[in-house]
């Protein structure tokens, strides 16, 4: 009698459960599927599509498929130039490089413009100015600047200007000016949206704690590292994930402006991928490379939730 | 005495900075207003050797130009629109309805932030492709290109918008449910009117990347000369072996103007205090 | 899938946004994707294109002018099957295009013969792949000498130097370390005029295998004497040594540079023939070809409209923004002739050599750019990273 009845029960919560389930779904619905649908249609559905491409032998046309295990990645590896280790280099690189300058010019200029009393509008806009300029036209812009010659404004303001060099540098032509350029341009188009960040990170920091230090007599500099900075470590945070997950996506800068030459030690995944499905017409090593690169963030991901995590923060 | 002295070290600084910063918009004012014969002056200038507006009112002139940014005004508001209304209501729910499931397909969505961005063009030119009654679906429509952005944005918008959502307090909310009213009903009348600061700050993004979106665009739209977008007309006077910088830089120019005073506008109430309350916060 | 998508899309209902596409008229509309340049697409869309849909009634053509990222458009459009139906692209392109089965075999339309006859042979053979036509010559080009001639005479030549080698030892002579001739990178179409000049090779005649060509007593020493014209500072390669780019330089330090009908000229900036070495002028060849897409609806009227763009009516028109002609019977013509432009490049076609022609261009391109920067940048044994070139140039062409 009592098993029966537990049985009983059993299927009873069961089937209040399920029904629970489905009620839960339907509410949910009309929130969720829209999103879904799309999420499904956009991006779920090309990632599948790329796994099975990256394993493949992809003819572009015909769109058929011929399996060939995992002969995409080891092409990849074993190219003479060592064009994926390039890539992977100089993503990892160019994390590296560009987010430490952005946090701290962010901050910097975030802290100089909060202190301001009038023309904050006009510096804010200035400094993102950048952020909102398309890619293609900053790529432009810059291409030029870094000319090789005496018609680069760069080459003409150090030699011809200021002094500082001898002799023009063919900026763009060299693996580690070349580089740095891009690296430049990353910094500079991305100071504008860190300081924003930070600008609205300092909002956040109640004004009567300044009050407090300044009756201590505290100052400016004293005040910053032992107030504001501590408060500002979410936002950093913040910031700091963006960049670096962002540095596996950059690809324009090198597109207008190296196209990864000399010999792909200017290339990064991104514009590998590219190199290799629209010019080579390897797609299945393309999709290769974009397996590689999400494999690349996950770690990342992973190892900066690990190191961070004691600080409080979380990447999610 | 001091302190003015710093006050002026200070602003120094601060207008040098800012200088060097802007030096690159300041080279293509100023070089748009030249005219070169295909090669740019030896030495640079920053300052033009002449004022006019030559170059302007050639791209002007070409009608491609006012085409094109109607186009780039009805593409960047339609996905500004339904991006904003779709990560809203999917946000909603990821934030505010328990349902099974619900912590799984999260987390798919944050493992598809991980994924490199065009990398799906191809198969999204197939899903757009067959949609739509025509053989070639919706590729070569403004509908197109704005369901390729709301949808390949959705992930990260939903991601966003959670964050905030979760962070308003449950009590407004409970009451309109103890009242009787349904999710909508709390969504429209509790959600939407709390959120709007950070709604509108996923908008102003959205605004400026639809904005200045150049691969897809290209791959969709480039085969319509009609329904092309702003950036895609800008790269294409750049020429096979000759191009006339001053055309570029004008036209660039001119597609600025609107996001400037869009984002002149608009930083302090939904840029700024968006951010504020809520990814940067604990 | 496909119901998946439907509903999304009506979730979504977006689909008042689209431009109703009207139903089925009458007119059978061609589009054809081009990269006609500034002055040259007015001609297409003001003149060809109303000439050609006069005689042509019920034909209509949609021109669709693209940029410098056209290729990646094509690829895209043919991963989707939305393909325009003609397109006029780089005959570098065309066989790769062809292997990827994305444009038709033209030779089997009727009325292909007779064009076929009418074209330069040069640049029709850029078409060939597998023993087929895929397309058809549109316009040619070939690089020229660009002279500049105040310096040319400061150099002691009146005009353009007949000879390399009398130009090398006047620049060595009269201004000694200051380059007097420019190119801008290590690419193909920069550096193979120069490898040939000097006596290289690339290929066998069929472009099928590279060692014992490129890897050649003779190609080593053409890279050797670049080198030494480089070095004994009377040439400079802008991306090795970050000198101003040619088409700026050509009007105040630079002699001469080679570049193809498009470079605006002046007065005194004039095109000429390249100058001879060992006795012997080249030059590379460049242009377009019109193809016919696998996934159009209106192939006919395609290849309607290719015979069009071939005619002499057509190709004159053409020829006065600049683009020189592929049919025979227009490089004999006045307009040719007399130009003063344009007869000196339907000269120097006649010796232009054609890159490596394969599917696998772009590939090979990049191997020998590679090569290039190892030789120049990187000072690597020339032999040495010609024969390893070559071998992996056979690789691909074996593909």
């Amino acid at each position: 009698m009592v098993a029966m009845d537990a049985r009983a029960a059993v299927k009873r919560a069961r089937l209040s459960i399920r029904r629970k389930r489905l009620r839960g779904l339907a509410i949910a619905a009309p929130f969720v599927l829209p999103g879904f649908a799309l999420a499904c249609v956009f991006t779920l559905y090309p990632t599948l599509f790329n796994i099975r491409v990256s394993l493949s032998s992809y003819h572009i046309v015909q769109r058929s498929m011929t399996w060939v295990g995992l002969e995409n990645f080891t092409e990849l590896f074993t190219d003479r130039g060592g064009r994926i280790s390039l890539a992977i280099r100089n993503n990892f690189l160019y994390a590296i490089v560009t987010t430490p300058f952005i946090l701290l010019f962010g901050l910097v200029f975030a802290v100089m413009i909060n202190s301001l009393k009038r023309f904050r509008v006009f510096f804010r806009t200035c400094f993102y100015l950048p952020v909102i300029t398309s890619w293609v036209i900053v790529g432009n812009v810059f291409a030029y600047m870094f000319n090789p010659g005496g018609a680069g404004l760069v080459n003409y303001a150090l030699v011809d200007i200021l002094g500082i060099m001898e002799d023009y540098v063919p900026w763009l032509q060299r693996t580690w000016t070349a580089n740095a350029v891009i690296w430049i341009l990353g910094i500079w188009k991305n100071i504008g949206w860190s300081m924003i960040v930070y600008l609205a990170g300092l909002q956040g920091v109640p004004a009567d704690l300044y009050e407090a230090s300044g009756i201590e007599g505290a100052g400016r500099a004293r005040q910053f590292i032992s107030i504001t900075a501590p408060m500002l470590k979410n936002t950093t945070f913040y910031v700091l994930v963006n960049m670096i997950i962002g540095s596996f996506g950059v690809f324009v800068q090198v597109l207008m402006l190296t196209g990864g030459n000399p010999r792909g030690t200017t290339s990064v995944l991104q514009y590998l991928l590219y190199d290799k499905s629209f010019n080579l017409f390897e797609f299945g090593q393309g999709a290769a490379i974009g397996v590689i690169t999400a494999i690349l963030v996950l770690i990342t991901t992973i190892v900066m939730n690990r190191v961070f995590r004691t600080e409080g923060g979380r990447v999610e | 005495m001091n302190r003015r002295a710093g006050r002026l070290v200070f602003m120094l600084t601060l207008i040098t900075s800012t200088f060097v910063f802007i030096v690159p918009f300041l080279f293509m004012v100023g070089n748009s207003f030249e005219e070169f014969s295909y090669v740019l002056p030896n030495p640079p200038r920053l300052l033009p050797s002449r004022v006019s507006f030559a170059a302007y009112s050639h791209v002007l002139s070409q009608s491609d130009l006012p085409r094109s940014a109607l186009n780039s005004v009805i593409i960047t508001s339609a996905a500004t629109l339904f991006t904003a209304l779709i990560a809203s209501l999917s946000a909603y729910g990821f934030a505010r309805i328990d349902f099974w499931g619900r912590e799984p397909l999260f987390r798919v969505y944050l493992a598809a932030l991980m994924i490199p961005g065009f990398l799906g063009i191809i198969p999204q030119f197939l899903v757009l492709q067959s949609m739509g009654a025509s053989s070639s679906g919706l590729i070569g429509t403004k509908a197109g290109l704005v369901l390729l952005y709301v949808g390949a944005g959705v992930c990260g918008n939903t991601f966003f918008l959670r964050g905030y959502m979760q962070a308003l307090p449950k009590e407004l909310e409970e009451a309109v449910l103890i009242d009787g009213g349904g999710h909508m009903t709390t969504f429209l009348r509790v959600m939407l009117p709390l959120a709007l600061p950070s709604i509108g700050t996923l908008a102003i993004f959205c605004l400026q990347g639809t904005w200045e979106e150049f691969f897809s665009a290209k791959v969709i739209l480039g085969g319509v000369q009609k329904n092309i977008t702003l950036p895609v007309m800008i790269q294409s006077l750049k020429g096979a072996h000759l191009t006339r910088w001053e055309w570029i830089f004008a036209a660039s120019i001119l597609a600025q103007i609107p996001m400037i005073i869009l984002f002149g506008f608009f930083q302090k109430r939904f840029v700024v205090a968006g951010i504020a309350e809520g990814a940067v916060k604990g | 899938m496909k119901k998946v998508f439907t509903i999304a899309l009506a979730l979504i209902t977006l689909a008042s946004f689209r431009c109703n596409a009207s139903a089925e008229e009458t007119p059978v509309t061609i589009t054809f994707w081009h990269t006609y340049g500034d002055a040259e697409a007015p001609v297409i869309d003001e003149l060809i294109v109303p000439m050609f849909e006069a005689v042509n009634p019920g034909l209509k053509v949609e021109a669709v002018r693209q940029s410098g990222d056209f290729n990646q458009m094509l690829v895209a459009a043919l991963g989707a099957g939305v393909v325009p139906d003609a397109a006029r692209v780089d005959i570098t392109k065309t066989s790769a295009y062809a292997k990827l089965g994305g444009i038709v075999a033209m030779d089997e339309i009727e009325g292909f013969a007779a064009l076929k006859d009418a074209v330069l042979e040069g640049p029709l053979s850029t078409n060939l792949w597998n023993g087929r036509y895929y397309g058809l010559p549109l316009n040619t080009s070939c690089k020229a000498a660009v002279v500049n001639l105040e310096q040319m005479r400061a150099l002691g030549f009146n005009g353009a130097p007949a000879t390399m080698e009398e130009f090398i030892a006047a620049a060595m002579e009269k201004a000694p370390g200051e380059y007097k001739l420019s190119v801008s990178g290590l690419g193909d179409w920069d550096m193979y005029p120069y490898f040939w000049l000097f006596g290289g090779a690339l290929t066998d005649e069929g472009f099928t295998k590279a060692s014992g060509y490129l890897d050649s007593a003779a190609s080593v020493d053409a890279i050797k004497a670049i080198q030494q014209m480089h070095d004994g500072g009377v040439f400079t390669i802008r991306d090795v040594d970050g000198t101003p780019d040619a088409w700026d330089g050509i009007n105040s330090q630079y002699a001469m540079f080679f570049e193809g009908p498009w470079y605006p000229f002046s007065d005194s900036v004039v095109p000429a023939t390249i100058p001879s070495y060992n006795g012997r002028s080249v030059s590379i060849v460049g242009g377009e070809n019109i193809v016919i897409f696998s996934g159009s609806d209106e192939k006919e009227a395609a290849f309607t409209f290719a015979r069009f763009m071939l005619s002499e009516e057509a190709q004159l028109k053409l020829l006065e923004v600049g683009v020189l002609p592929a049919l025979k019977s227009c490089v004999e013509s006045e307009a040719v002739r007399n130009d003063p432009k344009w007869s000196v490049y339907m000269n120097q076609l006649s010796s232009a050599k054609s890159r490596i022609l394969t599917p696998q261009a772009s590939t090979v391109e990049q191997l020998w750019s590679d090569a290039m920067s190892m030789i120049f940048l990187e000072g690597a044994d020339v032999w040495e990273t010609l024969a390893m070139t070559a071998a992996e140039i056979d690789y691909e062409l074996a593909k």
